[in-house]
């Protein structure tokens, strides 16, 4: 799906609550209690949910 | 048991995990009206099934309720989608929280509503799986 622009460019709100978002994605990613086969099926299915595409 | 205590339970290995949903709990509080964030947690608890005070349930007719205002009608409407489907939401609900809160309120409201949600979804989960309970 390909979707319009919701946010003017340069708009990125508030820095704190972006970091900290940032922080606890990262802690998130560091752990390592999944196998490296559920960790990706999870990644792909998080990817596709959100739109990425990468 | 409290949030916190099942959250300190659960991630008592992993505390830069603990520590690091905690910062995010407090900057969603710090960047967004905490009214406001309070009505939407309390609309994600009610949507998801978890448990929820007397009182403070959020009907499904919630968007006909002449006690919520058309700031928080745009933000529980946008936060409806947000949990059913969030990669279904269409242009029109984010435009109408951004006509309430502008632009950059529009993106700490979905910020903010992304750790809130994540939190909730988290506590009802170990809840279930009785992990606040473990040793």
């Amino acid at each position: 799906m390909t979707r319009t622009r919701r946010l003017p460019v340069g708009v990125r709100g508030n820095a704190a609550l972006r970091a900290a978002l940032g922080s606890f994605a990262a802690a998130v990613v560091r752990l390592d209690a999944l196998d490296a086969v559920t960790t990706e099926i999870v990644r792909m299915r998080c990817a596709e949910y959100h739109d990425c595409h990468t | 048991m409290t949030s916190d205590d099942l959250f300190d339970t659960v991630l008592r290995s992993r505390p830069d995990v603990g520590v690091a949903m905690q910062e995010a709990h407090d900057a969603a509080l710090a960047a967004v009206d905490s009214d406001l964030l309070e009505l939407s947690r309390r609309l994600v608890v009610s949507m998801l099934g978890g448990p929820v005070a007397v009182g403070d349930e959020i009907s499904a007719g919630w968007s006909s309720s002449l006690e919520i205002n058309d700031r928080e009608r745009a933000c529980l409407a946008f936060c409806e989608q947000f949990v059913i489907d969030v990669a279904s939401m269409g242009d029109e609900l984010p435009a109408a929280v951004a006509s309430q809160l502008g632009p950059d309120g529009l993106s700490d409201y979905a910020n903010a509503l992304l750790v809130i949600e994540q939190r909730e979804r988290l506590r009802l989960t170990w809840q279930l799986l009785g992990s606040g309970s473990r040793s």
